[in-house]
């Protein structure tokens, strides 16, 4: 024994029981320090906000490490913490430790609240992450889709209607009237020409003293017959003619039905042009709501991503290349697989809400690895709350291994204030109220389909409109007036690029404030357009009449006259004729 | 073991630790590391271990450097021997209850070049420990006078910078 003491190179082994020993003393002085720094930078990188913690105690002997008042911030609202807690307990499980893997059977995490206030910013400068370019595409997307919308509506706005009186069908058809009665005025009064008559009266005439002359009075008496007849069908000649030339005048009508029917039309068309402002309801809905909407899932999907970071591919799919070695590998049953990070059970409790609206509720998290293909058990989030205005729920099930997850959320009576919809010209103000929620998500094979439904109740809500004048008064009568509605959330597509849509029924509330608003300016305008016309075609009507009247007159007169010349014409011949 | 001090060490074995049973414990130490695969924790282990015996650094390098050269040649017996008491039935319980601890299967000790290479060692330990004792008597008799009178070897010990690097050892 004392050969093996002498043996011993002692000069070579105390330095480095040294050197362990110093390395011992520098992690129970220092490393905790260290740890708390690296957590903060670390933590700072993945949520790009302040980070503080105020204290990391670690324990080598029983590996635990606890920590104490983390605070998180939101970069998205300087003064607000996304998260914090009061303490975060966890033991590591010695053997695995050796084995380079990191077992926690139980942790305890309290005081977990989320979205507190803070009193100082923060705001640190780091590197923003690149958004995922669907993303971009929605963000720009509504960037313009405001804007957009209301040029649409503007444009289709009733005071913009405008219509030229002359080219109105009825107008036309007045004129072309007009035209047709100057015509037959004219063809009429040209036919008022009783010249043959007055040829055929001198004939007559120089027939009558022919008969005169003769000495045969036989041979006169024939004669005298002869020109009677004559005389006679002149005569009647004269009286078809003038009834004829009087049926004419009479024919000259006003076409009031025709005309009627021409307003008619007229009207229609104008009433055509004057389309009620086409309101897309799921535009609104999705211009109300999509910024908001599209942030918070932006939010938690960056927090997605950064989960999938730290998962691993799966296994399965990978070939376990190995290094060309001397000798062979002999391998032998694993008694338990363990992944290279495993928190089997994280207890947690806290609050959401503030003031009189606090919640206080009790979770549980089971089996969140870093290689769920190792280690094939269901990551269980389970989550219970409630005050005596409501509940909060949430139960996830999530077995990344065979691809599928089913998370259903639930919160009833959720308090919120302050809450801003919308953006430039179109603001909902949500000062205050409540709203009850109900969240389902499933995945599949990297397919989502999710429903977020989401009741607001019991609103105070204001709304600072700037469009135009009346669509300002109309959409803020109608919000004003609302008390309540619903939103609903689809998220459907592949996980890595999910399309999402949302419908609300406030998009319907504020189209059908709208049509119903426009329908009555609609009608005022009818009316107005009816009376405008009618009063132009009143207008031209009476002067067309008056003229028409008068032309009328004209030509009996006319007639009369020549008619009258001409019979007494006539009756002097017959006069003349008796022999 | 940082270049330097390794050239220290081994400087240091040349005037130092020279008895014949530190050289052939040395040579016989040095088969265990030389005939087995380095990317494993137990030569690391071996390595620090033998190192806290006072033997002679430079040969126990030599051997080491030695049967690692002909290694290659000897790996198809250890493979074969490793593989033979790895898949013993008797030894399998054994062996998985070391495959399931902690720090252990960082050893390699499941390669069959590793076991084999123990093994032999074991086996080779004695018989070449006993040879070398004899060789080294003879390098005694016959070289060492040479060697220590050498002028390399007096330059060395008589350097300012040799006096130096070992007046605080």
């Amino acid at each position: 024994m004392s050969g093996i003491l002498k043996m011993i190179r002692y000069s070579y082994i105390l330095p480095r029981i040294l050197i362990i020993l110093i390395v011992y003393l520098f992690f129970y002085f220092f490393f905790d320090s260290i740890l708390r720094i690296a957590l903060i930078k670390s933590l700072e990188s993945i949520f790009e906000a302040k980070v503080e913690i105020s204290k990391v105690k670690t324990s080598f002997i029983n590996p635990s490490i606890e920590i104490y008042n983390l605070s998180v911030g939101n970069k998205n609202d300087e003064f607000k913490n996304l998260f914090e807690f009061k303490k975060f307990v966890f033991s590591l499980k010695l053997k695995p430790l050796f084995e380079k893997k990191f077992v926690i059977e139980n942790s305890i995490l309290s005081g977990l609240a989320f979205n507190t206030p803070r009193r100082t910013s923060c705001k640190i400068k780091i590197e923003k992450t690149q958004l995922p370019p669907f993303v971009e595409k929605y963000i720009d997307e509504l960037k313009s889709y405001a804007e957009l919308r209301f040029d649409t509506i503007k444009s289709q706005a009733v005071e913009e209607i405008k219509f030229d009186f002359e080219n109105l069908s009825s107008v036309k058809l007045l004129k072309e009237i007009e035209e047709k009665y100057n015509t037959d005025y004219k063809n009429i009064s040209e036919s008022i020409n009783f010249d043959k008559y007055l040829d055929e009266i001198r004939k007559i005439q120089d027939d009558i003293d022919k008969v005169k002359r003769e000495k045969n009075f036989i041979k006169q008496v024939k004669l005298a017959g002869e020109v009677k007849k004559r005389i006679e069908k002149l005569q009647s000649v004269l009286k078809n003619d003038k009834n004829d030339i009087e049926r004419r005048i009479s024919e000259i009508r006003f076409y009031w039905e025709e005309i009627e029917k021409a307003k008619k039309t007229d009207i229609q068309s104008i009433l055509g042009n004057l389309k009620l402002p086409q309101i897309d309801r799921k535009s609104i809905t999705r211009m109300i709501f999509g910024e908001k909407v599209y942030n918070q899932f932006l939010h938690y999907y960056s927090f997605f991503n950064t989960a999938q970071k730290y998962i691993p591919q799966n296994p399965k799919r990978m070939v376990f290349e190995e290094k060309r070695k001397r000798g062979r590998i002999i391998r032998f049953p694993k008694k338990e697989n363990i992944p290279s990070f495993l928190l089997k059970n994280l207890s947690i409790d806290g609050y959401i809400g503030e003031d009189e609206n606090k919640i206080f509720y009790k979770a549980s998290v089971k089996n969140i690895t870093n290689e769920p293909y190792l280690y094939q058990n269901p990551l269980l989030i389970e989550l219970y709350g409630k005050n005596e205005k409501g509940y909060i729920s949430l139960k996830s099930d999530i077995e990344i291994y065979n691809n599928k997850s089913r998370t259903i959320f639930e919160f009833k009576n959720m308090a919120f204030s302050g809450v801003k919809l919308g953006k430039n010209n179109f603001v909902i103000d949500l000062k205050k109220g409540f709203s009850d929620i109900r969240c389902e998500i499933n995945t599949s094979s990297n397919i989502v389909d999710g429903k977020i439904n989401v009741f607001f109740h019991d609103i105070l809500v204001n709304s600072d409109v700037k469009i135009n004048e009346k669509i300002d008064n109309i959409i803020k009568n109608t919000i004003s007036s609302i008390k309540g509605f619903n939103l609903s959330v689809f998220i459907t597509g592949k996980l890595k690029e999910p399309s999402i849509s949302i419908e609300s029924d406030i998009g319907d509330i504020i189209s059908e404030s709208m049509t119903k608003e426009y329908k009555k300016e609609v009608e005022g305008i009818k009316k107005k357009i009816e009376e405008k016309i009618n009063v132009e075609i009143e207008r031209y009507k009476k002067r067309f009449e008056e003229e028409v009247l008068k032309k009328k007159q004209e030509l009996k007169e006319k007639i009369n006259e020549k008619t009258g010349e001409i019979e007494k014409k006539i009756q002097d011949l017959l006069k003349n004729i008796k022999i | 073991m940082n270049p330097l001090t390794f050239l220290r060490y081994f400087i240091k074995g040349l005037v130092r630790d020279n008895e014949p049973k530190q050289i052939a414990f040395a040579l016989s130490f040095g088969i265990f590391i030389g005939l087995i695969p380095k990317n494993n924790i137990l030569v690391h282990i071996l390595f620090i271990f033998f190192l806290c015996f006072k033997i002679n650094i430079p040969f126990f390098i030599l051997s080491i450097v030695f049967f690692s050269f002909f290694s290659p040649l000897i790996d198809p017996v250890s493979d074969r021997i490793g593989y033979f008491i790895l898949t013993l039935k008797s030894l399998n319980g054994f062996f998985t209850e070391l495959y399931n601890m902690p720090v252990i299967p960082w050893t390699g000790f499941n390669n069959t070049v590793v076991m084999g290479g123990i093994i032999l060692s074991i086996i080779l330990f004695l018989p070449f420990y006993f040879l070398s004792l004899k060789l080294v008597s003879y390098y005694n008799v016959k070289f060492k006078n040479r060697v220590v009178n050498s002028r390399i070897v007096k330059a060395l010990k008589m350097s300012f910078l040799f006096e130096w690097y070992f007046k605080n050892d």
